[in-house]
C-alpha cells in the first residue's frame, strides 16, 4: 500500500507537471521598434480563440502551452510571432510594417532586404531629399560603401565618376552599368531629376550582378524612378536657391616681390649669368619684360638679391581669379503629381534648374518632365510605363581639355606673379580703350608703356578668349519605357520590358577672330550626335510557397540590347560678320566627318532563388551572352552565380538572445564579363578613313585580334548583417575579392611595330577590401533622435599575371604590385655644395627590375644626374587605404539636422600642379612659396634645389619629391530643416511644409592648399581644372 | 484559360523571333578591314594617301596615341634647319613647344614626346610600306603598271623612313663607325607577337635605304617606258 501510495504520488507529480507543460500562464510586454512601450496590442495565441490586449504599459497575461504560437498584431506594424517554449516572460518588439519586408530593386526584379543572397547598398529617396546636386549619382558619395568616387568638375551639371569595389580593369572602361526602371541608360546622369528618384541600389557582388553577365564588370548602378500612388491625390512642389562658390582653394603663389627676387636667383644661375649677381640684377627686367614696381628697370633687384626696399607694386590685376571667379546663383524648381485608384497609378513631374558655375561664362540651365504610369487591366493583365524629356544647355569654358593653352584654369595658375589681366600703364593704372574699358594685355609687348614681350603665351590671353569664345551645348534626352505583365497561372508570369533612350547633342563652338588659335579668321565647329539605346527583354518568372516552408522563385529571361550612335561634325573658317555663331557666317569649311557605330549584346538568363522556412536562402543564376565586339567564334561567354544566406536570428535557439534582433550572414561567388575596351570593333583590324588633301585615302589604324574574348571577374562576397540592443545598432561587414582574368588589354608594343598597342587578353588581377558599415539610434527620447552611421570601406589592388612589366607614365604595372604603385625616380635631398638635386642611384637588373646601387658601406649611392640613375617602385599608390564617411542625423520635433563628412586615410599623390609651380626659373611662369626655401649658396641644406633658368635636370615631376598623402576629410553635405507641423499649415490644406537649409562640398582639408585629393584614380592632379563648386541654398517644400 | 494559352503561344513566337542571326555582326562605318585595304591595287593606292597625308597632319589625327603638339613634317624639317643651321631664336617664347628642342635639351631627354613622335611616325611609314610590298609581290593581285606604281611609291616610302630615321636616331655616317655604330631595327613586316628587332648597324639601314630606292627605281623606271611607249605609240 504504501508502495502503491508512492507510485501514485509520482504519477500524480507527472501529471501536474504535464499539465503545467500544457497550460501555463506566460507574461510579457510590447513595444514599438524606439521601445516605447504599445498599449492596445493584440496576442493571439495561433489557431485558438485565446487572445488578450496589452494594457497601457504595453503588458500582457495569456495562457498557453509549450508549442503554440503567440501572435502578436498592432496596426501599422508587422504582425510577429513568439514559439512558447521553457520561458515565462518576454519582450517583443514591433517593427512598423513596410520597414521590415524593405523591398529592394534588384536585378530584373525585386527583393525583400532578408531574402537578398547578394551585396548591395540601397539609397532611398529619404536620404536623396537632403542633398541639393544636379547629378543625383553625386548623392552616393558616403551613402554607399566600396564605393570611390572622381570629384565632378565644377561646370555646372557635371556628374561625378564612381567606381565600385576597384578598378577590374587595366585599361577598359571602368564605369558600372546603370539601369534606369529595368533598361540601361546610357545618357548622362544628369538628365534624370533627383526628385524623380525614389530609389538607388548599388549591385556590388556578383550573385546580385551576374544575371547582367557581360555588362555587370563594374557592378550595376540600378535607378527606380517614383510611381504614383492608390491614395487620392498628392502634390508636391519644391524650389532651391543658393549661390555658387568655388569648392577647393587655389594652390598658394609668390608676391610679385618674391617672384622677382627668385627668378633672379635663376638668371644668376643660368649660363648667361653665370653666377654673377651684377648681371642678374642688370638682366632681370629683360628676362622678365614686366616692372610692378615704382622703380627703374634696373635697380628691381639689388646685387644681394634683395627686392629694392624703395620698391612697392603698383600694377592692378594681378590677380587672375578676381576676373575669373564670380557668384553663382542656382535655382532650382521641381512639382510633381502622384496619384491613382483602384487599379491605376499615375506619377508626373516637371522640374526647372538654372544654375550659374562659380567662373564666369559657365551656366547649365534644365528642364525635365516625366510621366510614369501602371494599370492593371484586368486580373492578369498588367502593363504600364513611362516617358521622360530632357532638355538641358551648358555654356562654359573651352572644352579643348586641361592641357590646352586655352584653358583659363592652367592660364591662371601658371602665368607668374608680376604678369597682370589688364593692360598696366607707366603709373600702374589700367590702360582703358575708347569705350572705357581695361585691354586685355595680350603678351605681346607695349614698349610705350615699359612692357616687354611676355616670356609665355605671348599673344594669348585665355580670360580675354574665354569671353570672346562661345561654346555651348544643347542635349535633348528622350525615354521611353513599357512593359507588360501576363499572370498565366498561379505564381506564374511573363513580362516583357522595352525600352529605348535617345540622347542628341548639338555643340556650337565659335573661336573668336582676335586673340588664339582662330586669329586671325575666326573659326566654327559644330557637332551633332544621336545616341540611342534599346533594350528588349522577355521574363518568366514563377514563384511559389510551398506547405508554408519552401519558397521556390524562378526566373527565365531572354535581352536583346543595341545601341547606334552617330554623329556628324564640321569646321569652318573665315568669319563674315560679327556675333552669328551659325556656319552660313562662315565662309570657307574645312573639315565635315561623322560616322556611326554599333554595338549589341544578346543574352539568356535564368536564376532560382529558394529559401526554407525564412531562415535558409539559395540563389543561383547564369546568363549566356554574345556581344558584337568579338568575332563570330570567340563572341559567346558563360557567366554564374551562386549566393546563400543564413537569417540566424530566425532560429528558434535565438529567441532567448534577446540582444540580438536581427543576424544574417551570407555568402557569394559568381563571374562576371567585360567586352568594353572603349572600342566596339576592336577585334576587327582596320585601316581608318580619311583623306589627303580632298583625294581618298586610308591609314592603318588597327591591329585588331580576332581572338580577343571576354574579360572574366570572379567575385568573392562574405558578409554578416546586424541589429543588436533592441536595434540600438545595426549594420554590416562585407569582404570581397574580385579576381579580374583574362584582361582586355591593348597590350603595349615597340613602337617599331608601326602603331602603339595590340588588343589582347594577357593579365589577371584581383581587387579586394572590407566594408563597414554601422549605424548606431543614439538617442531616442522625448522627440529627440539622433543617429549616427560610420562607413568605411578598404581598398587593396593587385596584378596578379602580367607577360612583362609595363611602366605605364608615373606608375610602372608588374605581377605582385598594384596597378597604382609609384614608380619614380628617388630623390635623395639636394647637393648642399651645389644645389643640385640627388637621386638615389638604381640600376636594372637581369630581369629588368630595378635594385638600389650600393657603396662598400651597403649604403645606397646618389647621383647629381638623373639619368645615370633608374626609376625604381617608391613603395607608394594611389589607392586609399580607407574611405568613409560620418554622417549625423539630429531630429527635434519638425527641426532636422544632417551633417555628412567624408574621409579618406591614406594612398599617395604626385602632385603635377604643385609641381609645375616649383620649377626651376622657367621665366614667365607662376612659383609656390616652398620656392623660398631655395638653395642659395654652399652649405644650404634644404629640399629645393638651385633655381637656374633652362636647365631641365634640376626639377623631375616624375620624382618621389612632389607625392603627397592623399588622406582628406570633407564636410559633404549639411542639410538643416524645418518642417510646419500646425493647425495654421492645415487649416491651408497642405500637409506638408518643410523649410531647409543645404550646403554641399562645404569644406575639404586636403594635404595641400590647393589639391584635389579625389581628382583621378592614378593620383596625378595637374591642378589646372575646373575644380568642384560649393553650393549653399535654402529650399522650400510643400506637399497637399 | 484558352486566352492564356493563345497569348502565352503569341509570346513565345515573340520572343523567338527577336534572335536574328547576324543581330551579332556590326561593321564600323568609319574605317574598312585590313583584308579590303590590301585587296586591290586601287586599294593600296588610297594606303598611300594615306601617308601623304601622315607628312604633314598633326600626329594624334593618324596615330593612336599621337599628340596635336608634333604637327608631322611641319616639326620635323624645321627641327632639322634649326638645329643643324645655327639659327638663334631672338625670342625666348613662342608656343609651339620649340624652346627646349632648340635648347638642345628634347633630345638628351628618353621619354621627351619629340623622340617619341617622330620615331613612331617613321615606323608607321615603314609599316604600311610593308604591307604595301609584301601583298603586292605575293604574286596574287596582276602585276600591271598602276600597282607597279604603288610599288614603286611604297619602297620610296619605306627608304626615305629608314633614311629619316637613322639620320636622327643613330651616329652620323661620316663621323661614325658605320660598320659598327647601332642603327635603327629593320623590319620587314609588323605581324603578331610584335617583338621588334634589335638595332641594325648604321651601314646597314644605309644599304636597306639603298636597296630600296634601286628596287623604287626598277619598279617606277619600267613604269616611265611604258608611259614612254604609250606616249611614243600614240606618236605614231
Amino acid at each position: 500500500m504504501k508502495k502503491s501510495y508512492f507510485l501514485w504520488s509520482l504519477l500524480g507529480l507527472l501529471a501536474l507537471q504535464l499539465g503545467w507543460a500544457q497550460q501555463k500562464t506566460i507574461t510579457g510586454t510590447v513595444n514599438d521598434e524606439t521601445g516605447l512601450p504599445l498599449p492596445g496590442a493584440t496576442v493571439v495565441v495561433d489557431g485558438t480563440t485565446r487572445g488578450v490586449a496589452t494594457d497601457f504599459d504595453g503588458n500582457f497575461a495569456i495562457q498557453a502551452s509549450e508549442g503554440e504560437t503567440l501572435v502578436i498584431s498592432y496596426i501599422g506594424y508587422a504582425e510577429q510571432r513568439v514559439t512558447v517554449e521553457s520561458q515565462d516572460s518576454f519582450t517583443v518588439s514591433l517593427i512598423p510594417e513596410g520597414e521590415l519586408d524593405e523591398v529592394i530593386v534588384v536585378a530584373y526584379g525585386t527583393s525583400s532586404l532578408e531574402a537578398f543572397t547578394g551585396s548591395a547598398s540601397v539609397i532611398g529617396s529619404d536620404k536623396l531629399i537632403q542633398r541639393n546636386v544636379t547629378s543625383p549619382i553625386a548623392a552616393i558619395e558616403g551613402n554607399a560603401t566600396g564605393v570611390q568616387f572622381i570629384s565632378p568638375s565644377g561646370q555646372p551639371g557635371s556628374s561625378p565618376e564612381i567606381i565600385i569595389r576597384g578598378v577590374g580593369t587595366l585599361n577598359g572602361d571602368t564605369d558600372p552599368l546603370f539601369i534606369v526602371d529595368g533598361i540601361q541608360y546610357e545618357g548622362a546622369l544628369n538628365t534624370i531629376n533627383q526628385e524623380d528618384i525614389e530609389s538607388f541600389t548599388i549591385l556590388k557582388d556578383a550573385a546580385s550582378t551576374s544575371l547582367y553577365g557581360s555588362r555587370a564588370a563594374n557592378g550595376v548602378v540600378l535607378i527606380t524612378t517614383k510611381s504614383g500612388s492608390k491614395e487620392g491625390i498628392n502634390v508636391n512642389f519644391s524650389v532651391q536657391t543658393g549661390v555658387v562658390d568655388r569648392g577647393i582653394p587655389n594652390y598658394e603663389e609668390v608676391t610679385p616681390g618674391q617672384y622677382y627676387e627668385a627668378m633672379w636667383e635663376a638668371l644668376k644661375n643660368s649660363s648667361a649669368g653665370d653666377g654673377d649677381p651684377a648681371y642678374a640684377s642688370a638682366n632681370i627686367y629683360n628676362s622678365l619684360a614686366y616692372n610692378p614696381f615704382n622703380v627703374p628697370n634696373n635697380e628691381i633687384v639689388g646685387v644681394d638679391g634683395r627686392l629694392n626696399p624703395n620698391a612697392s607694386l603698383i600694377y592692378k590685376s594681378l590677380n587672375w581669379y578676381d576676373v575669373l571667379d564670380r557668384r553663382g546663383l542656382r535655382t532650382n524648381y521641381n512639382i510633381n503629381v502622384a496619384s491613382g485608384g483602384e487599379n491605376h497609378k499615375v506619377f508626373f513631374s516637371a522640374s526647372y534648374l538654372d544654375e550659374e558655375g562659380y567662373v564666369i561664362t559657365s551656366e547649365y540651365d534644365r528642364l525635365t518632365t516625366r510621366l510614369n504610369a501602371d494599370f492593371e487591366v484586368n486580373n492578369f493583365i498588367r502593363l504600364g510605363g513611362s516617358a521622360n524629356i530632357t532638355i538641358s544647355e551648358s555654356q562654359g569654358p573651352s572644352s579643348a581639355g586641361s592641357g590646352s593653352i586655352v584653358n583659363p584654369f592652367g592660364f591662371a595658375k601658371n602665368i607668374g606673379s608680376i604678369y597682370p589681366v589688364y593692360l598696366n600703364d607707366l603709373d600702374g593704372n589700367l590702360v582703358l580703350d575708347a569705350g572705357g574699358n581695361p585691354v586685355f594685355d595680350n603678351g605681346e609687348g607695349f614698349s610705350e608703356y615699359n612692357i616687354g614681350s611676355r616670356p609665355v603665351n605671348q599673344g594669348r590671353h585665355a580670360l580675354q578668349e574665354l569671353l570672346l569664345n562661345d561654346e555651348r551645348d544643347r542635349d535633348n534626352t528622350y525615354g521611353f519605357r513599357m512593359y507588360m505583365d501576363f499572370n498565366l497561372a498561379d505564381g506564374l508570369n511573363l513580362r516583357f520590358n522595352y525600352g529605348r533612350d535617345i540622347n542628341e547633342g548639338l555643340e556650337k563652338e565659335y573661336e573668336n577672330h582676335i586673340i588664339g588659335d582662330a586669329q586671325p579668321t575666326g573659326r566654327f565647329s559644330e557637332q551633332r550626335f544621336r545616341r540611342q539605346v534599346e533594350n528588349f527583354n522577355q521574363i518568366i518568372n514563377y514563384s511559389k510557397v510551398f506547405n508554408d516552408l519552401h519558397t521556390l522563385d524562378i526566373t527565365a529571361g531572354h535581352e536583346s540590347y543595341a545601341r547606334q550612335f552617330s554623329d556628324i561634325d564640321a569646321l569652318a573658317i573665315e568669319q563674315t560678320a560679327e556675333g552669328i555663331f551659325e556656319f552660313d557666317n562662315f565662309a570657307t569649311p574645312v573639315r565635315l566627318g561623322g560616322s556611326t557605330t554599333n554595338k549589341r549584346i544578346e543574352g539568356y538568363f535564368l536564376r532560382a532563388n529558394y529559401n526554407f522556412d525564412n531562415k535558409y536562402y539559395l540563389s543561383a543564376s547564369a546568363r549566356r551572352d554574345g556581344s558584337s565586339v568579338f568575332s563570330a567564334e570567340s563572341r559567346w561567354g558563360n557567366f554564374f552565380s551562386v549566393g546563400a544566406s543564413w537569417r540566424i536570428d530566425q532560429e528558434a535557439f535565438m529567441g532567448n538572445v534577446d540582444w540580438v534582433d536581427q543576424l544574417k550572414i551570407r555568402a557569394s561567388y559568381g563571374e562576371v564579363g567585360n567586352d568594353d575596351l572603349n572600342d566596339f570593333f576592336i577585334s576587327q583590324p582596320r585601316y581608318g578613313l580619311t583623306s589627303n588633301a580632298g583625294s581618298p585615302a586610308i591609314i592603318w589604324d588597327d591591329i585588331g585580334n580576332s581572338e580577343l574574348q571576354w574579360e572574366t571577374i570572379e567575385s568573392w562576397d562574405v558578409a554578416v548583417e546586424f541589429g543588436l540592443f533592441n536595434n540600438f545598432l545595426d549594420g554590416s561587414i562585407e569582404y570581397y575579392k574580385r579576381n579580374s582574368s583574362d584582361l582586355l588589354y591593348d597590350l603595349p608594343i615597340a613602337l617599331s611595330n608601326g602603331l602603339n598597342s595590340f588588343p589582347s587578353n594577357i593579365a589577371d588581377l584581383f581587387n579586394s577590401g572590407v566594408e563597414v558599415a554601422l549605424t548606431g539610434h543614439l538617442f531616442n527620447k522625448n522627440d529627440f533622435n539622433w543617429d549616427v552611421t560610420l562607413q568605411g570601406s578598404s581598398f587593396k589592388n593587385e596584378i596578379t599575371s602580367l607577360p612583362d612589366p609595363f611602366v605605364n607614365d608615373s606608375k610602372r604595372w608588374e605581377e605582385g604590385r598594384s596597378r597604382y604603385d609609384f614608380y619614380l625616380l628617388h630623390t635623395a635631398g639636394v647637393d648642399p655644395e651645389n644645389g643640385d638635386q640627388l637621386f638615389l642611384m638604381f640600376e636594372f637588373d637581369d630581369d629588368g627590375n630595378s635594385i638600389p646601387v650600393l657603396d662598400d658601406n651597403g649604403n645606397q649611392l646618389t647621383t647629381n644626374d638623373w639619368q645615370e640613375t633608374e626609376r625604381a617602385y617608391t613603395g607608394d599608390s594611389s589607392i586609399p587605404d580607407f574611405l568613409g564617411s560620418i554622417s549625423n542625423r539630429f531630429s527635434y520635433k519638425g527641426l532636422s539636422l544632417n551633417v555628412l563628412i567624408t574621409y579618406g586615410i591614406g594612398g599617395t599623390i604626385l602632385d603635377n600642379g604643385y609641381a609645375d609651380l616649383l620649377h626651376s626659373g622657367t621665366f614667365g611662369r607662376s612659383l609656390h612659396p616652398d620656392i623660398l626655401n631655395t638653395w642659395r649658396q654652399p652649405g644650404d641644406r634644404t629640399n629645393v634645389p638651385r633655381l637656374e633658368n633652362g636647365n631641365p635636370d634640376l626639377v623631375r615631376t616624375q620624382s618621389t619629391r612632389f607625392l603627397t598623402d592623399a588622406s582628406f576629410w570633407a564636410i559633404k553635405n549639411v542639410n538643416l530643416g524645418y518642417s510646419f507641423n500646425t493647425p495654421f499649415v492645415d487649416r491651408l490644406g497642405i500637409d506638408q511644409l518643410r523649410l531647409s537649409l543645404t550646403g554641399e562640398n562645404i569644406f575639404l582639408k586636403s594635404k595641400r592648399t590647393g589639391l584635389n585629393p579625389q581628382y583621378n584614380l592614378a593620383g596625378t592632379p595637374d591642378g589646372d581644372d575646373y575644380n568642384p563648386s560649393r553650393i549653399f541654398s535654402l529650399g522650400l517644400n510643400v506637399s497637399f | 484559360m484558352f486566352r492564356k494559352i493563345i497569348l502565352a503561344i503569341f509570346m513565345g513566337l515573340i520572343i523567338l523571333s527577336s534572335c536574328e542571326k547576324d543581330f551579332l555582326e556590326t561593321r564600323p562605318t568609319d574605317a574598312i578591314s585590313s583584308g579590303d585595304a590590301l585587296a586591290t591595287a586601287e586599294n593600296m593606292a588610297l594606303i598611300i594617301n594615306g601617308l601623304h597625308r601622315g607628312l604633314y597632319s598633326q600626329s594624334q589625327t593618324i596615330l593612336p596615341g599621337g599628340n596635336t603638339a608634333r604637327a608631322g613634317n611641319h616639326f620635323w624639317i624645321p627641327m632639322g634647319d634649326n638645329l643643324t643651321g645655327g639659327i638663334i631664336h631672338s625670342a625666348n617664347a613662342n608656343n609651339l613647344g620649340w624652346r627646349t628642342t632648340a635648347q638642345w635639351n628634347d633630345h638628351t631627354i628618353e621619354t621627351s614626346l619629340t623622340n617619341e613622335i617622330l620615331w613612331y611616325h617613321r615606323y608607321n611609314i615603314i609599316a604600311s610600306a610593308n604591307a604595301i610590298i609584301n601583298r603586292a609581290t605575293d604574286g596574287s593581285i596582276p602585276l600591271d603598271g598602276r600597282l607597279r606604281e604603288i610599288i614603286g611609291q611604297a619602297y620610296t616610302y619605306r627608304a626615305y623612313a629608314y633614311l629619316s630615321l637613322v639620320q636622327h636616331y643613330a651616329k652620323g655616317y661620316l663621323i661614325g663607325n658605320p660598320s659598327s655604330d647601332p642603327g635603327v631595327p629593320i623590319l620587314f613586316a609588323s605581324e603578331a607577337p610584335f617583338t621588334s628587332e634589335p638595332r641594325s648597324t648604321v651601314q646597314e639601314v644605309y644599304d636597306q635605304c639603298m636597296q630600296d630606292i634601286d628596287m623604287a627605281i626598277s619598279f617606277l623606271t619600267v613604269l616611265l617606258n611604258v608611259h614612254q611607249e604609250l606616249l611614243m605609240e600614240n606618236r605614231i
